[in-house]
């Protein structure tokens, strides 16, 4: 059976919660490359994914779709081109509690830009428990500065409903037409 | 571009454990058919370096590398008359544009490799004849390189003069670690002793990654089922590339909390170390959790029970449509556009209750919760002009109630979710008397499902209306579903502003060809994540 077409990608800065948004839906104990962050990081998270996360989410008996998320550190962004071949769609995490987060938007929309332009889009707000600033409203204005359609969702990445909302958001862009 | 060659041997030289890791599974995916990653010097074609990495500059300087091929990783240009610069931050083009360009010339050093060999053979050399120098690239001699593919024209082994190994293996016969890379038995036959592996992973940590790494590996090809079968059979690289591919992983649970200050290092917390602590004690939020029962009634309180509108009833929508304006909703409404503008907190009076707007932090302080059945009557009334009073907060009115709200938070909602389910409970599946039957909406903007009172099929509407624009009835005969949550969400999106003011842009959507294309595995997926939710 192909395998092609059956990874999604979750990618956003240092801490926005992609490791543990992979880790919230898997149905595998997921593969991490978390180390000890030795740089600006620190700041951030005391462990940071130095290369990518694994997880997967098995429908039926044989069939499997594969959850990679990509390293926050923005040095490593050469890999980005390599992990979203063949990828479904794009989740953006985007940590609320950052300095910059509209920086932060254009910096991943931008080094994902063709791949968002041939697939989809979402994006997911983190840690807006923590801080309410940024709002809602002001992430759905800088997606139109930036001309980009996609649906944002808070979201806790600790909650499997959460983040199965927001990979059904992602399906849902790609096909309206689905049912279950 | 299909490659129908061997891939190259590839060697990582100094790079960080980082890069090596990325390069590793770009090796067993993407890149499989041009490079394959070896752990022995010896049996390298190629080279990569990082010269951001440090000591590595000076390290392939001082290597003699046989004029093999380097790639070297870079910020800057290194400015080397050999090796390729390949630019930071690399892609996989790049690497394989790299590998195209050097297999032909790799393939005639494998060609002249296998004429030095043969000819070996042929002469049934002896362990005495010190045969290894030409491919001692590990050894840090400083003879200069020969050109690339010069190995060719090395001294015929057999008449070259014997060397004793005592004297040769101190200086030329060590790799990269220092440590020698031939033994000598008493009888004096030479053998190669595997070099020490550039990774620094332990076994085990790949075994316990095996499984799982097997079906990374495949996906990560994009095309094949079989990729680690694929690895093998080359040199007997294949537990060395999955080694590599995985090896670095690290099972570790992965962590949810963080440490603000080790040990008693004490001291006054910084706005990270603050959020460090306060992710430490958050709680993971939770969704409602109802039974079918109660599902179904409360679906019924945010959608109504009528049955669909018939079209000639759509005509007469003025007549028989509710008015926003006059529930609790407007109101509402009013307070946000309100609070938007002035930036202000805005208090919403509807006796006996209190109700505060603050549109910067995308919060009402209420002291009903919106799910409660006195929301909902109050909701589902009608209001009388004057009834329900705005006011805008001065600044020291603002900061007591916000200092009281610290207290209380309890009362605080997040504002959209809160103006959503207002929306749904005071219109109840009835369309609003302006509602123009033939017009076509298009969704600008999702809401926040994960904050929302979800119900039936509001996701599919949702993904319906954002995908193109449509009456409101051509909706529900596409999706198939009941009328009435439809116009719940219609209603409520319409609370929110959520569909395109600028017909422009509608009619311009409403010509433009669909780009997406239905897959199997998008309705696989989805039936798998959303079995059994509700809002879907």
């Amino acid at each position: 059976m192909s395998l092609v077409n059956r990874k999604i990608i979750f990618t956003g800065p240092v801490g926005s919660g992609k490791t543990t948004a992979i880790q919230s839906i898997s149905d595998i104990d997921i593969v991490s490359t978390n180390k000890d962050a030795s740089d600006m990081t620190t700041k951030r998270k005391k462990e940071t994914t130095v290369a990518m996360d694994y997880g997967v989410i098995t429908i039926g008996k044989a069939e499997k779709v594969h959850l990679y998320g990509t390293p926050g550190q923005e040095r490593f962004d050469f890999m980005w081109d390599i992990l979203t071949k063949g990828g479904l769609g794009l989740i953006l995490l985007l940590d609320n509690t950052r300095k910059d987060p509209f920086q932060d938007m254009k910096f991943y929309t931008n080094a994902f830009k063709d791949f968002i332009a041939e697939k989809q889009l979402i994006v997911g707000i983190t840690q807006t428990d923590l801080r309410k600033s940024p709002t809602i409203y002001q992430y759905r204005e800088w997606l139109d500065e930036l001309g980009l359609d996609a649906p944002v969702f808070e979201v806790d990445a600790r909650s499997r409903d959460d983040v199965s909302l927001m990979l059904q958001g992602l399906l849902l862009s790609l096909d309206p037409g689905v049912t279950v | 571009m299909s490659n129908q060659q061997s891939p190259l041997k590839l060697y990582l030289l100094d790079i960080n454990s980082q890069n090596k890791a990325i390069l590793e599974f770009f090796v067993a995916g993407a890149g499989r058919e041009f490079y394959t990653l070896v752990n022995n010097i010896d049996h390298a074609e190629v080279f990569i370096t990082d010269f951001d990495f440090p000591d590595a500059r000076q390290n392939w300087e001082e290597l003699n590398l046989g004029g093999k091929p380097s790639l070297i990783l870079a910020m800057t240009d290194p400015e080397v008359s050999e090796g390729e610069w390949l630019s930071k931050p690399m892609t996989s083009d790049a690497l394989i544009d790299a590998a195209k360009k050097y297999m032909p010339r790799v393939n005639e050093l494998r060609q002249s490799d296998k004429d030095v060999n043969q000819s070996i053979s042929n002469k049934n050399v002896t362990s005495q004849s010190a045969p290894l120098s030409h491919h001692r690239i590990g050894s840090r001699v400083a003879s200069s390189s020969p050109p690339f593919g010069a190995s060719r024209a090395m001294p015929d082994v057999a008449t070259s003069t014997p060397a004793t190994p005592a004297t040769v293996l101190p200086q030329e016969m060590v790799g990269l670690q220092g440590r020698p890379l031939v033994n000598v038995d008493e009888g004096g036959a030479i053998t190669l002793e595997r070099p020490l592996e550039k990774t620094d992973s332990p076994s085990e940590v790949f075994e316990e990654a095996k499984e799982t790494a097997t079906e990374a590996l495949a996906v990560a090809d994009n095309s094949v089922s079989e990729s680690v079968s694929l690895l093998k059979g080359d040199t007997g690289s294949a537990e060395l590339s999955k080694a590599n591919a995985f090896a670095s992983l690290n099972k570790k649970e992965i962590p949810t909390t963080f440490e603000s200050v080790e040990g008693d290092q004490e001291v006054s917390l910084t706005e990270e170390e603050i959020l460090d602590e306060q992710r430490r004690h958050s709680p993971v939020y939770t969704r409602d959790k109802l039974s079918p029962e109660q599902a179904r009634v409360r679906w019924q309180e945010l959608c109504g029970s009528r049955a669909s509108y018939m079209r000639s009833e759509l005509k007469d929508i003025r007549n028989t449509g509710y008015n926003r304006e006059s529930h609790l909703q407007g109101s509402l409404i009013a307070a946000l556009r309100l609070s938007k503008q002035t930036q202000q907190v805005v208090q919403m009076k509807y006796e006996p209750y209190k109700f505060f707007v603050i549109y910067e932090d995308s919060l009402i302080v209420s002291p009903l919760d919106p799910k409660a059945p006195e929301f909902t009557m109050l909701c589902s009334n009608a209001v009388r002009p004057g009834q329900i009073n705005l006011h805008i907060l001065d600044s020291v009115q603002s900061k007591e109630m916000l200092d009281s709200l610290e207290k209380n938070r309890e009362f605080a909602f997040e504002l959209e979710s809160f103006i959503w389910t207002t929306c749904l409970v005071s219109s109840q599946g009835r369309l609003p008397t302006d509602f123009e039957s033939e017009n076509q909406y298009l969704l600008k903007h999702w809401p926040n499902f994960t904050r929302m009172e979800n119900f039936p099929f509001a996701m599919r509407i949702a993904a319906l209306w954002h995908y193109e624009p449509n009456r409101l009835c051509d909706v529900a005969e596409k999706l198939e579903i009941p009328q009435r949550y439809i116009i719940a969400f219609f209603n409520a999106a319409m609370g929110l502003s959520l569909f395109e003011q600028d017909l422009d842009k509608v009619q311009s959507k409403l010509i433009e060809p669909p780009k997406k294309k239905r897959s199997g595995i998008i309705a696989r997926l989805f039936s798998r994540l959303a079995g059994g939710m509700s809002n879907t």
